[in-house]
């Protein structure tokens, strides 16, 4: 096996993957930046959903975000044309990690997986043929990677489609097509295709294809006889996504990703060292097998939580849950202070953006964020330790009808952050 | 990117390649484009005429009770206010775009609550001009619709003392009138298509704007949540006070010195249902009830049932809301909790069933 890990293969799959991630990053800084979201959904909210320990993590006052931009998207260049490599690679990465952290309503599966990208390209050898440091080493072509290497990067995507479509193993998605039915009837007025889109069994056909695709593609692409025929699927596939909904970069990164199953033929090269694996050797072979375990355990997290997954959010972020829920939601805030007790109501639409206010009214996880500075905002207003924080949130899950979403008896400002089980989010009732 | 409205040219010209149906070009229009196309062209902009035809009504009403003050002429132009103000509360759904965007702003210059007598008599014991230009120039405080209300039945004393001809309090109303006319008017043409075309932006969304069609829908019945939380909120939670303070603010109250706080609220819920059944008076309107029956049926009972129910609770309450908010908590704590509902029904149900929740740019993705 160790042999097979550090057998030398080309490497232009790795090379051609790593000049269109930086590539697509680098105009994925540039789109945000032109876009103005710099400023509206980084800098100019008044309050951040912060991530638990991870709370110092905030937006840098402006002109210093449009800096991080312009250097981030300079790092992304520097990764493209394989410049420092893998300083770039972890340059990127920090600072597309430390946008993504600002704001738990930003999150999106396909940054995640950029920054996962990102710290695997400061590790793996992506920059050592068709790149700058090539050349500066003698050889644009460069030199072939260990096999470990593609393997490792292989895996990872196999991970992203293996668990998206574990995830769709699931009624809502198999048996009523859904969120599907509800998204392509926004196609129903489209001159010519808008019937054929919103038949039901269209959302049907796309359901089962999109289920069976993402659970044989890991193994699809990585089989020299049916990659063709995967590499066709991946295109029609990420490109239908793209072109029916709004999914930003996401198929483009996908599309780059499909670029690490390119044939990675061995080459000749001075013999690998026979015997066990040593010093950095020993190394690389704990960060894969690490990186691989953490990969898995995150996905299935979600199982240690009771209820449904997909309406109590718990375990759901990191976890390749993409494209399964259509969630609208309503909430509004009880805070209860001094004795005898006063009530007053509070919208967080008066303080939130409507993205936040979007993204928070149907997770959990957000609703108590916000209850908890709710509750630290009228302590510091009131002088006083005694203020309780209740929920009126309602929210529905792919066409139910809606129904509570959190306890509106339980004092949220009381309930912990963390990541252990939230009695106070109600279970999913009403069938459909 | 917005992209969703290239995205779909994109999805029509390949899909138009395959199968040789270019000539479906010329197809009928989106559904969604002829809905808030409806909603622009038979309903808000009548009312915008109404009411603005409701405050030249009231100018002349005004110009009577001036010239000649009487008890029935009073009485004619607190009637004139209130027609002028029926039409407005049936729009209210519709407060956004140059109702409430800089620079235009038109909302607050038509209709500042609560009504502020300070600001009005403050006007009144000064000597400034009080033509139209003059009123024009003032705070929101005091001009528009609750600056008159405060004119007409703040007035102390006999009626012909109070509106004897050249007094400042007539200058003022007649003022005051002509310049609500006039600016209910801007807000009007701000959105015809033929003037400054805010309605445009609904159904023809430009990728600066609402990008597309589904996000310009969502606008609108996102709207209609937001006026039944203002509803319940500032027009009935805050008077009541349960869950703002404590106790009772009969002062907050909107329309008090005309006692018409509840006609406001009936007027408001006749908007809502506007929108989704379109008004019955112009052939061939349209409402939401047409479009979303395609997704599900049983939404228009479950509105008629959301309405019957916000009706009968309104229908349940002692007027006026001013005293109601003291002597009657319990009826008007049981509108605010059917306005919750309503609110409900429309931000989660019709919401979530129309795949609405707004994604307010393609940053929202998977």
């Amino acid at each position: 096996m160790w042999a097979r890990l550090t057998q030398p293969v080309d490497a232009t799959g790795l090379a051609i993957f790593r000049a269109l991630f930086g590539g697509v990053m680098a105009a994925a800084a540039l789109r945000f930046w032109l876009k103005g979201w710099v400023d509206t959904l980084l800098v100019e909210p008044s309050f951040h959903f912060t991530w638990a320990g991870l709370d110092f993590v905030r937006p840098w006052p402006q002109p210093w975000m449009d800096l991080h931009f312009g250097v981030m998207a300079l790092a992304a260049v520097g990764i493209a044309l394989g410049w420092r490599t893998r300083w770039c690679a972890g340059l990127f990465g920090l600072l597309f990690t430390w946008v993504e952290l600002i704001d738990k309503a930003t999150y999106l599966n396909h940054y995640y997986l950029v920054s996962l990208w990102a710290a695997l390209l400061a590790v793996v050898p992506a920059g050592s043929a068709w790149s700058l440091d090539a050349r500066r080493r003698g050889s644009l072509r460069g030199e072939p990677v260990a096999q470990g290497w593609v393997w490792l990067m292989r895996a990872q995507l196999g991970v992203v489609y293996g668990f998206a479509g574990l995830a769709k193993l699931n009624g809502d998605w198999l048996l009523r097509a859904e969120p599907l039915q509800i998204w392509l009837q926004r196609f129903a007025d489209l001159p010519g295709i808008g019937g054929l889109l919103t038949l039901p069994a269209t959302a049907w056909v796309m359901a089962w294809a999109g289920a069976a695709y993402d659970l044989t593609a890991p193994l699809g692409l990585a089989w020299r006889r049916t990659r063709p025929l995967y590499v066709a699927a991946a295109l029609a596939f990420h490109l239908a996504i793209w072109l029916l909904f709004p999914v930003g970069m996401f198929s483009f990164i996908m599309l780059a990703s499909i670029t690490l199953f390119i044939t990675a033929r061995p080459v000749e090269a001075p013999a690998p060292p026979s015997g066990p694996p040593r010093g950095l050797q020993r190394a690389a072979l704990a960060f894969g097998a690490a990186w691989l375990a953490l990969q898995l355990a995150l996905p299935v997290r979600g199982l240690l939580y009771p209820g449904d997954l997909n309406w109590t959010e718990q375990g759901f972020r990191f976890a390749w849950r993409v494209m399964l829920i259509e969630k609208a939601g309503w909430v509004e805030y009880r805070v209860v202070t001094g004795d005898p007790p006063q009530t007053t109501r509070v919208s967080p639409r008066a303080e939130l953006t409507p993205l936040q206010v979007k993204a928070m009214s149907t997770q959990p996880d957000m609703i108590l964020d916000y209850a908890h500075h709710l509750a630290a905002k009228y302590q510091s207003k009131n002088n006083t330790n005694d203020v309780k924080i209740y929920a009126d949130a309602y929210a529905n899950l792919n066409g139910r009808p809606s129904q509570r979403l959190i306890d509106p008896d339980v004092d949220l400002a009381a309930q912990p952050r963390g990541l252990g089980h939230a009695p106070w989010i109600l279970p999913l009732l009403r069938d459909p | 990117m917005n992209t969703n409205n290239n995205k779909k040219i994109l999805i029509f010209a390949i899909f138009s390649s395959f199968a040789g149906c270019g000539e479906d070009a010329a197809a009928p229009a989106d559904l969604r484009q002829a809905l808030l196309r409806s909603w622009g062209e038979d309903l808000l902009l009548p009312r915008y005429d109404a009411a603005r035809e409701g405050a030249e009504a009231l100018h002349a009403r005004v110009g009577d009770l001036c010239a000649a003050p009487s008890a029935a002429r009073l009485e004619d132009a607190r009637a004139a206010w209130g027609e002028a103000r029926r039409p407005w509360k049936e729009a209210q759904v519709f407060s956004f775009g140059p109702y409430s965007m800089e620079p235009l702003r038109y909302g607050p210059k038509i209709d500042f609550q609560p009504a502020r007598p300070e600001s009005v008599e403050g006007v009144l014991a000064g000597d400034g001009a009080l033509d139209q230009a003059a009123v024009s120039g003032l705070g929101s405080a005091a001009r528009g619709m609750p600056a008159l209300e405060v004119l007409l039945w703040g007035a102390e004393g006999p009626v012909e003392e109070a509106f004897a001809p050249g007094s400042r309090r007539c200058a003022y109303l007649e003022g005051a009138s002509a310049d609500l006319g006039a600016t209910v008017g801007l807000l009007r043409d701000a959105w015809d298509p033929a003037g400054g075309g805010y309605l445009l932006e609904l159904t023809d969304p430009q990728p600066d704007g609402y990008g597309d069609l589904q996000m310009a829908l969502g606008e609108v019945i996102n709207r209609m949540g937001y006026l039944l939380e203002n509803l319940r909120l500032d027009r009935l939670g805050r008077p009541l006070g349960r869950e703002f303070g404590g106790s009772p603010q009969p002062e907050v109250v909107e329309s008090r010195l005309a006692g018409r706080s509840l006609e406001d609220l009936r007027d408001s819920l006749r908007g809502l249902e506007l929108v989704w059944f379109g008004p019955e008076e112009r052939p061939g309107a349209q409402g939401l009830s047409g479009y979303i029956q395609r997704r599900s049926p049983t939404f228009d009972a479950r509105f008629r049932e959301q309405m019957e129910r916000l009706y009968a609770a309104l229908d349940a309450i002692d007027g006026p809301l001013t005293d109601a908010v003291v002597s009657d908590a319990d009826d008007v704590q049981a509108l605010i909790d059917a306005l919750t509902d309503a609110q409900r029904f429309i931000q989660v149900d019709v919401i979530g069933a129309l795949g609405l929740a707004v994604g307010f740019n393609d940053n929202d993705g998977d």
